[in-house]
């Protein structure tokens, strides 16, 4: 899930980048830039502005390569900036998002095609309907893959809270998509 | 345990480390309670239901985009309270100058004022540097 898990591999090529190697550095964008941009689209909910803030999470990221005192750790330094910029964006966005569109209505026999996009187009509407702070543990978590500990890390928050915000997350979530989770 | 206890505890129930005492308790309700046991049948499909969802795609040619930014020179750089102060006199200003205050705030428009300009001849990176130094500051 969420992408390249961090390995040697990783740990080297972030050596190598941060001795300015740009092959290097464009890998480790390759690597990576998919859950970043995958988190970033689902906080945010614009693609291009998606598109902008990953750029510059690399930006920030690969500059400041020095700082990162365990290359292994590249993945939660990465996840990190992600985190700050979006958070440093959220005195100007309004959320969470307003109901948008119609309900998607689970009824009816549509090909199955149809039947995954409207799965999807409906599981995107309930997330983004959280708050931004549950939003960004239900990200991490349930679509990222990242476990609790490593969600504590990141955020900066007790074990407790995001544990709780998990919780009454997947409790909203589950009301919203239960018309696709009955039986 | 009733069931309205029950299904406030179910959506931790599957999280680690949860206090065994309440586990417990969660348990024994749910071995004699088939609606709560839908419940948190419901719950976990949900989790799996969000568990297998494909990311979004980025769109080609990002790289691009931060290679041109890495190749530009880094900013030259002052001690970062120089840029907080910086900052903080615009704001002032800013403040002091613009009308309406009231939604006025120097960081967003700093901000939104870089992001404009970035694509620009005359890209602002030094704007970028101030925000990170601000962003630091207020980790
Ligand atoms: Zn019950």
């Amino acid at each position: 899930m969420g992408g390249a898990a961090t390995d040697n591999s990783t740990g080297l090529l972030v050596a190598q980048a941060r001795a300015g190697d740009r092959a290097a550095q464009r890998q480790l964008f390759e690597q990576w830039q998919r859950p970043i941009y995958g988190y970033l689209r689902q906080m945010v909910r614009d693609d291009e502005l998606a598109a902008d803030l990953t750029q510059e999470t690399f930006v920030k990221a690969l500059r400041n390569l020095p700082r990162l005192s365990d290359p292994e750790a590249f993945r939660s330094w990465l996840f990190r900036i992600a985190v700050n910029l979006v958070r440093d964006r959220r005195s100007t966005v309004v959320e969470p998002l307003e109901a948008a569109g119609e309900p998607v209505d689970p009824q009816g026999e549509p090909s199955r095609q149809v039947l995954r996009d409207e799965l999807r187009a409906a599981v995107d509407q309930a997330v983004a309907q959280l708050s931004a702070e549950h939003r960004e543990v239900v990200v991490l978590h349930h679509l990222q893959g990242l476990d609790l500990p490593a969600i504590s890390r990141l955020l900066r928050l007790p074990a407790g809270t995001v544990k709780s915000r998990l919780a009454r997350a997947r409790d909203v979530l589950r009301r919203k998509l239960a018309p696709y989770v009955e039986e | 345990m009733n069931c309205e206890v029950c299904q406030r505890e179910l959506a931790a129930h599957d999280l680690p480390d949860q206090p065994a005492r309440r586990q417990a308790a969660v348990e024994a309700h749910l071995a004699q309670c088939p609606e709560c046991r839908h419940e948190l049948a419901v719950l976990r499909r949900t989790a799996a239901l969000l568990a297998s969802q494909p990311l979004d795609e980025p769109p080609a040619g990002l790289w691009q985009g931060v290679e041109a930014r890495l190749a530009q020179p880094t900013p030259w750089r002052l001690p970062r309270w120089t840029y907080a102060g910086a900052a903080a006199l615009v704001a002032v200003l800013a403040v002091a100058v613009w009308p309406p205050a009231e939604e006025f705030r120097a960081t967003p428009y700093l901000r939104d004022h870089y992001r404009v300009s970035l694509g620009g001849p005359l890209g602002d990176a030094a704007t970028g540097d101030v925000l990170a130094a601000l962003a630091e500051e207020t980790q």
